[in-house]
C-alpha cells in the first residue's frame, strides 16, 4: 500500500499517483494548486487537445485533503517506466477505445478502426505487441492481403486494410509523428491563437513532410 | 450504520454494503462505517452510494466495487475488482479507490490534528486567562 500524502507534505509542482474518483483509474498527475480545501492536480495526457504542443495536453482533477489522508494520493516522484516505451498494437487499440468513449472521435470510425487494426495486427507475428512507430504499413497491408486472398472477400479485405491504415495515421499524429502523406500547417485563429493542423498534403499541393507557415 | 473491516465476519452470497465513510487513521488499519443490504434492496435514502460486495473463497477474498449511476436509477458503475486479496489486508487494498470516490465520506484520524487540536485547546484557555485577568 502506498503511503498517503498528507496535507504538509504536499506541494505545488510535486508528482503524486493517485485514482480518479469517477471510474477509479490510477493515474500520475503534477500538483498544480493548493487550496483550503484540496489539490488540484494536472493530468497530463496526450490524447487530449491534439493542437496543442504535447506539454500542454491533459486535464485538471481535485481531490480533498480528506480523500488524500485517507490514501487516495500518494507520492511519486517519477514516472512509469512503462509509460516511455515504444507504442505497441495495444496502446493503438487503447488509444482508439478511449477516443470512442470519450467522443473524440465519431463511434462508427473507432469502431471500425478497432475491428480493423485488431484484425491486421493478430495476422502479424508479434501479434498486439508490434511496435507501431517503426511498422512499415504498406508491407504489412500487402501481406496481409496475400495471405487472406482466397479465404475473405476482396471488399472485406479492403475495408480492414483501409482501416488499419487510417487507425495508424490517427494514432501517430497524435503521438506528434510525421504521418506519410501529409503536411503540418500552423494557422492562426481569430483569436491571435497559432495552431498546427495536420492535413492531407494532396489537398495543399505541398511536397509530402514539409510544414508549411500560414497561408495567405 | 454498522461497522465493517477486515476482521469482521463476511456475509453469506447476495450481501452487498453500502458504504458512507471511511475511516483511516496513521496508526491503526482502516475500517468502514455503512448498511448491509441484500438482493439489490435499496435503502430508504435515494442518495448515490458506492457498493462493495465481498466474497470468501479459498484462494482468498474476492472484491467488487460498484458506483450508483447519477442518471439512471438501479443502473452501476463498477470501479473496482480484486480476486484473491489476504483476509487480513483486504480492506487496505480497497482503501485507496474507496477514498478516491466523491460518494464517500472521508474521516483520516492523524496524530499530528489530534496535537493541533490539544494546540488550539491551550491557546484558547490562555487567551480566556488573559482577557480575565
Amino acid at each position: 500500500m502506498m503511503t498517503p500524502l498528507r496535507r504538509e507534505e504536499m506541494s505545488v509542482a510535486m508528482h503524486v499517483g493517485l485514482y480518479e474518483g469517477g471510474e477509479g483509474e490510477r493515474l500520475h498527475g503534477v500538483i498544480d494548486r493548493l487550496d483550503r480545501y484540496g489539490a488540484h492536480i494536472w493530468i497530463p495526457d496526450e490524447r487530449y487537445s491534439t493542437t496543442l504542443p504535447k506539454s500542454e495536453r491533459g486535464f485538471l482533477t481535485r481531490l480533498s485533503y480528506e480523500q488524500a489522508e485517507s490514501g487516495a494520493m500518494w507520492s511519486e516522484p517519477v514516472l512509469p517506466e512503462e509509460l516511455d516505451r515504444p507504442a505497441t498494437g495495444r496502446d493503438m487499440l487503447a488509444y482508439w477505445a478511449w477516443a470512442r468513449e470519450a467522443k473524440t472521435a465519431a463511434h462508427a470510425t473507432a469502431k471500425a478502426y478497432l475491428q480493423g487494426a485488431r484484425t491486421v495486427l493478430n495476422h502479424l507475428p508479434a501479434g498486439l505487441d508490434t511496435e507501431i512507430e517503426t511498422l512499415d504499413v504498406e508491407a504489412v497491408i500487402a501481406a496481409f492481403t496475400a495471405a487472406n486472398h482466397g479465404t475473405r472477400a476482396p471488399s472485406t479485405i479492403a475495408q480492414y486494410t483501409s482501416s488499419f491504415r487510417k487507425a495508424v495515421a490517427g494514432f501517430l499524429s497524435q503521438r506528434g509523428h510525421e504521418v506519410p502523406g501529409t503536411v503540418r500547417r500552423r494557422i492562426t485563429l481569430p483569436d491571435g491563437r497559432e495552431v498546427t493542423v495536420i492535413a492531407p498534403a494532396a489537398e495543399t499541393g505541398a511536397p509530402v513532410g514539409t510544414e508549411q507557415g500560414e497561408a495567405p | 450504520m454498522t461497522a465493517l473491516d477486515a476482521a469482521s465476519a463476511i456475509p453469506e452470497p447476495g450481501w452487498a454494503f453500502r458504504i458512507h465513510t471511511l475511516h483511516t487513521s496513521d496508526t491503526c488499519p482502516p475500517h468502514l462505517t455503512g448498511t448491509w443490504h441484500h438482493g439489490g434492496q435499496q435503502p430508504e435514502d435515494p442518495g448515490c452510494a458506492l457498493w462493495l460486495i465481498l466474497a470468501d473463497r479459498a484462494g482468498g477474498i474476492d472484491l467488487a466495487l460498484f458506483a450508483d449511476h447519477e442518471q439512471i436509477p438501479g443502473a452501476v458503475t463498477p470501479i473496482a475488482l480484486h480476486t484473491g486479496l489476504p483476509p487480513d489486508t483486504w480492506l487496505e487494498v480497497a482503501a485507496p479507490v474507496i477514498a478516491a470516490h466523491p460518494y464517500v465520506t472521508c474521516e483520516h484520524t492523524s496524530a499530528l490534528k489530534r496535537r493541533r487540536r490539544s494546540d488550539r485547546a491551550a491557546r484558547a484557555i490562555l487567551a480566556y486567562l488573559i482577557a480575565h485577568n
